[in-house]
Parts: structure tokens; sequence; C-alpha cells
């Protein structure tokens, strides 16, 4: 009992991670750039397709396609700032939802049309052979998906914390202005922080891709989820959409396991309307936290 | 005598809403200018269009010769011009250090920024004590000395500044004025937008009046100050 609850835990914080890098990308944009991003699913959707692409039907090496995947839905990200979202910058938050759930059904269907309907598997390098860590299972595609997904997310922090970029970036996002008046360019710092929320979804749906599968009709749950955890987390919260990821991970494995697969993605929204009658701004919401 | 600044026949519009009518104003280079007016008169406007924020609609603005209000806020600034705006719009996440750092982003002399850092702490010994502590955290007197401090590390020549006593204790407005002056006598210009017009007219050799958008009289501090009527009407005092 103790050993499957200890299992369970396990393979709830490698979901939890993913979930977790996946909602880091959503907070940017969310919680920071304040746009309504229901194509967010998709970003992580288009990850793994391509994934699945360049290693299932180019035969690319796994780690290059990773870094392809990178490369190029920053590039898609960058451009889908500068075409949809800013003109609507100065506009209410409606007007971008709108666009971008305009763009989630463009994507969704574009991805049928090119990949079909069935599942794909992202495939990687490593043995299937089941590991064992004293009571626990794993396997190495699932150690080395959250080694990436945590040196992503370390990454990310330091960017973001150590960086002259990263600084730029705060500065707009607490206050634009006078980060216009520094001489930070603020469209650019926009631009480059929308790429950077595409490519770690993105990047999240090609680690997962090759734990379990990749398929076009994913996003639309994907994106609910990172809703879930950035509003468990509290909007822009760094800290947040971690731990809230791994907290919706485990959640949902434990439930699974010891109640009902069924309804194991019910779950992460039945915690967040319990969290919100607690805690109406999330686990994390203190301004000095913010990103 | 040559302005550095001159600022000739602006018009700026907030959507419908016209905010400057024809503003017309000069600085020269090291001199302290003041810019006053009754709230609404479009004093934050112009300081706004000279720094890039706003686009005028008419008009122009040179600085140093050369024409600039096409310009973008970072080319402005990088021109030698620094706005340090209404209301601070300090970083509250971002620590004190850190904030100057950012307040010297587009300088590649490390050297140079570095001997203009300790010069904002040597004006605001506050700051340096307070280096670590995250702006929001500071008091309303020390979050508007950093907001200078920022907006010096820029090294300009010509420093706009927006309503820097707002708030402020009187012995605190005491240690600006102070400050103001030794940034004038440190050989950068000065365009001092003020409610607390005794205080700018003090400080400034030169005044402009403005109301509702448009000039109203200009003149030397001393002159503007000894017409009773002109301070009753205008400068509120
Ligand atoms: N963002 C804006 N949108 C619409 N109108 C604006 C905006 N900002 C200022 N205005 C209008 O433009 C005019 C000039 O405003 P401005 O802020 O320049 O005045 P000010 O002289 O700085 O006043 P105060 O002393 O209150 O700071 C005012 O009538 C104001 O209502
Ligand atoms: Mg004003």
């Amino acid at each position: 009992m103790l050993d499957l609850a200890l299992q369970f835990t396990v393979n709830g914080l490698v979901v939890g991670a993913f979930y977790a890098l996946s909602a880091l990308g959503l907070t940017l944009i969310l919680g920071l750039m304040e746009v309504v991003n229901f194509a967010h699913g998709e970003f992580y959707m288009m990850g793994g397709i391509i994934a699945y692409y360049l290693t299932g039907v180019l035969g690319l090496d796994f780690f290059a396609s990773l870094a392809i995947v990178v490369l190029v839905m920053g590039a898609f990200g960058w451009v889908v700032d500068r075409l949809l979202i800013r003109p609507l910058r100065s506009k209410d938050t409606l007007s971008t939802a709108l666009v971008t759930i305009g763009l989630s059904i463009f994507l969704v269907n574009t991805f049928l049309l090119l990949a079909g309907t069935a599942p794909h598997k992202v495939a990687t390098p490593f043995p299937t052979a089941p590991l064992l860590l004293g009571p626990v299972v794993i396997n190495e595609t699932r150690l080395f998906a959250v080694a990436v997904a945590a040196v992503a997310i370390l990454g990310t922090h330091l960017l973001i914390h150590r960086t002259r970029l990263g600084g730029a970036m705060r500065a707009t996002f607490q206050n634009k202005e006078a980060a216009a008046l520094v001489g930070i360019d603020v469209e650019r710092i926009y631009g480059f922080t929308f790429a950077l929320g595409t490519t770690m979804a993105a990047v999240s749906g090609a680690l997962l891709g090759s734990i379990y599968v990749a398929q076009p009709t994913v996003g639309g749950l994907v994106s609910l989820k990172a809703f879930v955890v950035v509003i468990l987390g509290g909007m822009g919260s760094f800290a947040g959409a971690v731990i809230g990821g791994l907290i919706l991970g485990v959640a949902e494995s434990l439930w699974g396991g010891f109640v009902s697969s069924g309804y194991q993605d019910v779950i992460g929204f039945a915690f967040v309307i319990l969290l919100l009658l607690v805690r109406p701004y999330g686990l994390f919401h203190i301004r000095s936290e913010r990103v | 005598m040559t302005a550095v600044l001159s600022v000739d026949h602006l018009d700026v519009a907030y959507g419908q809403v016209q905010a400057l009518a024809g503003v017309s104003l000069a600085v020269e280079a090291g001199e302290i200018v003041a810019l006053v007016g009754a709230n609404g008169a479009g004093k934050s406007t112009v300081l706004r269009a000279v720094s890039g924020l706003l686009r005028p609609r008419a008009g122009r603005v040179s600085f140093e010769g050369r024409r600039i209000d096409s310009l973008s806020p970072r080319d402005i600034l990088r021109a030698g011009i620094a706005h340090c705006p209404e209301e601070r719009k300090i970083w509250p996440a971002i620590t004190v250090a850190e904030t100057l750092e950012l307040g010297a982003y587009t300088r590649r002399d490390a050297a140079g920024a570095e001997r203009d850092r300790r010069r904002v702490y040597a004006y605001f010994p506050r700051l340096e004590e307070r280096r670590r502590q995250l702006a929001g955290t500071l008091s309303g007197g020390e979050q508007q000395m950093l907001a200078i401090g920022r907006a010096l590390m820029s090294a300009p020549k010509l420093l706009l500044l927006d309503e820097p006593s707002l708030g402020l204790s009187p012995m605190l407005v005491d240690d600006l004025r102070r400050v103001i002056l030794d940034i004038h006598c440190d050989g950068v210009a000065v365009l001092l937008v003020e409610q607390n017009v005794h205080m700018a007219l003090d400080l400034a050799a030169r005044a402009y009046v403005i109301e509702t958008g448009r000039n109203v009289i200009d003149g030397r501090s001393a002159t503007l100050l000894q017409n009773d009527a002109l301070v009753r009407a205008y400068l509120g005092a």
C-alpha cells in the first residue's frame, strides 16, 4: 500500500514537472503580459507533433529534435505576438482572448489535417526497460524528460533573475512606462516573453510526447490544466506555477490510482474551486514574489 | 544664447482630447527652467512629448540642434534627455541597486556608470543604506530619490523632473532643493515641473506658465514673482 502510494507520487511528480513547465509558460503570458491565451495548449501540442515528425518521420536524433522544437516554436511565438497580439496590446483582455480562441481552432484543425487524429509517439534513444529505485519503478525516458523540464525551469529562473534581459523583463512588467524611459525596448520584451512562454509549452509537449503520446486534439485539456495551475499558484508567480504543477500532477496520480481513473482530469478543477474559496488570489500571490 | 532644448508650437492630443495647443519653450545648456500651471494644464504632457512617450500631432522638438520628435524614448534618452516621471513609477519588486543598474541600461561605459552610481549615492546617502531593499518597501520620499537617481544613471545633459516634491515633508523638500542645485552645478540642465511654485521659481532662473495647453507668460523667475496678479491667478500662491 505504502509502496503503491510512493509509486503514484513519483508518477505524479513526473507528470507534474510538465504541468509546471507548461504553466510557467502560461504564467509569463497570462500573469505578466495579461494575455488570456487559449492557444497555449495548441503550442504544447505543436511541440509534441513537431518532435514526433522530426524523430519518427525524418528519423532525426531526439536531442537535435528538441533543439529544433525550441527554435521553431520560439520563432512561431514571436510571430504570433507580432501579428496577432501586438496590435491589440492596448485593448481589453477580451479582444486578445477572442483572437487566441480563433488561433487555437485554426491550429487544431491545421494539425488534424497534417497529422491525422491518431496519437503519435515521440521516439527516444533510451532503453524502455524499467529501472528500479527501491520500491519505485521508473524508466530512463521519464528520468531524462524530468531532468530537461527541471533544467528548463531553472534556466528560466536564472534568465529572469540573473541577466540583463531578465532585468528588462521584470522592469517592463512592473512598470512599462518607467522601463521605456530607461531605454528598454518594451515591444521587444513583450515579443521575447511571448516567444519564451510558447517555447516552454512546446518543450513540455515534446517531452510528454516521448512518455505518453502527441495528438492534435490534446490542446484544450492542456490549456485548461495550465490555467488551473496558474490560478492555483497565483498569477505571475514563478514558484506558484512550479509548486502548483507538482501538486496537480500528484493529486491526479493519487486520485487516479486509489479512487477512480475516470475522474482524474476533474480533480484539478475541483481543487481550484476549493482553493479559491479559501485564498482567492492563489497560493503565492504576494507582489514581491512576482517574476 | 542657443537653446539645447527647443519646443516649438507643440500640439498633442489623447485621442479626441487636445492636451497641448501650440506650446513653445526653450532650455539652455546647464539652465534650470520651471514649467508651472494649474492641474490639467498640460505640464506632464509637455515632458511626455519631449521624452518620446507621446507623439506630437504637430510642432517640433529639437535637442542640440537635432529634431527628436519622431525618435523612440530609447534614442531620445541616448541623445541625452532623461525623464523622471510623475508619481515616481518605481519598480516595486526590484532592489534599489538593481534599479540604478537598469537606469544605466543603454550605457556601454561601465566605468562611467560606476562613477554615476557613486554620484547618485553621494546625492542620496539613504539610497546606499537601502541598496538591497526592494523599491516597493521604501518610503515615498526615498522612492522619489530613487526615481531621480535612476534618471541620473543615464548621465543626461537635460533632466526632466515631474513634480518631484509631491508628497514630501518640508524637510525632504529642502533636501530635494539642494540635490537639484547639485545636479545643476554638475552641469545638467533641468526642466522642472512643480506644484510647489515657490520652490520652482526659487530654483529656476526662468519659468514658463501654461494654461489649458497654451503658453500664458514666461520670463525671469524674479520678475514673474513680482507680478501679484499673475501669482494669484496662475501660481495659486
Ligand atoms: N492618458 C490620458 N488620456 C486622456 N486625457 C489625458 C491623459 N493624460 C492627460 N490627459 C488630459 O490632458 C490634459 C493635460 O494633462 P497633464 O497630465 O499634462 O496635466 P498636468 O499639467 O501635468 O496636470 P497635474 O498638475 O495634475 O499633473 C488634462 O486635461 C488631462 O485630463
Ligand atoms: Mg502632471
